[in-house]
């Protein structure tokens, strides 16, 4: 990082200490603040998140009381705020993908031998710092790509162009992938797949981006399916 | 990241995505995978059975309404329903005005066995539980303290009885040496 070893080691201690939970609650609100806009706050406070986890194993499991699920279920609203008919088109897809299969089989000695299609290894849903409405989705494709889809109409302010960066372990700083076309794109992805690696879009000036990633407009950490 | 819990990382980002569609089922199944392991850690920072099932309760609720709105950028399913589980119990305790539990056992060590069992089952939690036993006792006592019994700097302070400062400094080290430790 250009902000050198001091600043990244002030950064991580605050990010420690805010997941750790020793902030009062005034000093938490900066922290969260603060990495609305500052993008490498935002991840180290992830990757802390993630190194400790664990540590919540210490507690012994304890077993709800009966009454408790119910409890939880008497206080469901009847539909939830974000309804999407996926567990309706789930079997239907099941299905098609049967018969496709089914057929496939039938059609099978008749076709060349294509190469397997590739198949995703990762998964990241990018949200604004801050925020948590996800925004771009991204997968690490078996055949070392990244295909990034943007949720929704990704607008930007003129003059400016958007930048993929990932930040896989191995690397000191942030890696720029590519420059991207507002409606998303794909990029090579010449690196391991890691979970929890970071990838961001940014916004970086017309003439391209420089060795360091100008602001972070959207932020997710790769989760490994397969 | 090699984490053990990669199979149940991916059954439980699938079960968010099917609450955030509404199937019940799924939060069900989500509740049984979890419930005991969040009720535990609830418990252990309120120190009260029937506060540490109104955390469950808050928590299974807002995991219902938000799932669809999870935040992959704060890191795995696992680690957000800690987050939100850590998070509500100290509201709680806050409100309820309780004082923290008198007696915290004093270091790793003194963690019942199956306590450690639990935390190096999965490869992160080895690797994490070699990096704790790596630090003097008493850094590794309040990183515990704070994360486990959601211990404030001025909580582990009068804990200890050592200077404000002073804690704050050997947290600070202690959290740089895991970090350095975990990145090997």
């Amino acid at each position: 990082m250009s902000g050198g070893g001091d600043t990244e080691d002030a950064r991580d201690t605050l990010a420690g200490d805010y997941v750790l939970g020793l902030l009062g609650e005034a000093a938490a609100r900066d922290v969260e603040r603060q990495a609305a806009t500052d993008a490498p706050l935002a991840a180290a406070i992830a990757a802390w998140r993630i190194r400790l986890d664990p540590l919540a194993d210490l507690a012994a499991p304890s077993a709800p009381s009966d009454g408790a699920w119910r409890r939880i279920e008497a206080s469901l609203p009847a539909a939830p705020p974000f309804r999407a008919p996926r567990n309706l088109w789930r079997p239907l897809a099941m299905a098609s993908l049967a018969a496709a299969a089914c057929l496939a089989v039938f059609v099978w000695r008749g076709l060349p031998a294509a190469p397997p299609a590739p198949w995703a290894r990762a998964v990241a849903l990018l949200a604004a710092p801050g925020s948590v409405q996800a925004v771009v989705r991204v997968q690490a494709l078996s055949d070392g790509t990244l295909t990034i889809v943007p949720l929704q109409k990704l607008a930007l302010a003129d003059g400016r162009r958007l930048g993929f960066w990932a930040w896989p372990r191995t690397e000191k700083a942030p890696v720029l992938l590519g420059m991207l076309p507002p409606d998303g794109g794909q990029v090579r992805y010449p690196f391991g797949v890691q979970d929890g690696t970071p990838v961001m879009v940014t916004s970086e000036p017309a003439e391209g981006a420089g060795k360091t990633p100008g602001p972070t407009l959207f932020l997710g950490l790769l989760a490994v399916t397969s | 990241m090699d984490t053990a819990w990669d199979d149940t990382a991916a059954e439980l980002s699938d079960l968010l995505s099917r609450c955030a569609a509404g199937d019940r089922a799924a939060l069900r199944r989500l509740y049984d995978l979890q419930a005991p392991r969040l009720k535990g850690l609830a418990l252990r920072i309120t120190g009260s059975q029937a506060m540490a099932e109104d955390v469950l309760h808050d928590v299974f609720l807002r995991v219902w309404q938000q799932a669809g709105q999870f935040d992959p950028a704060r890191g795995t399913p696992r680690a957000w329903l800690t987050t939100l589980t850590r998070y509500r119990a100290l509201d709680l305790r806050r409100h309820a005005g309780r004082e923290v539990a008198a007696a915290a056992p004093p270091d790793l060590a003194d963690e019942s066995p199956d306590a450690i069992a639990r935390l190096i089952a999965s490869a992160d939690g080895r690797a994490l539980y070699h990096c704790l036993a790596a630090l003097d006792a008493p850094r590794r006592r309040m990183i515990r303290l704070a994360f486990i019994d959601g211990r404030t700097h001025a909580d582990i302070a009068a804990t200890l009885d050592m200077p404000l400062g002073t804690v704050k400094s050997m947290i600070r080290r202690g959290l740089s040496a895991l970090k350095r430790c975990l990145e090997q």
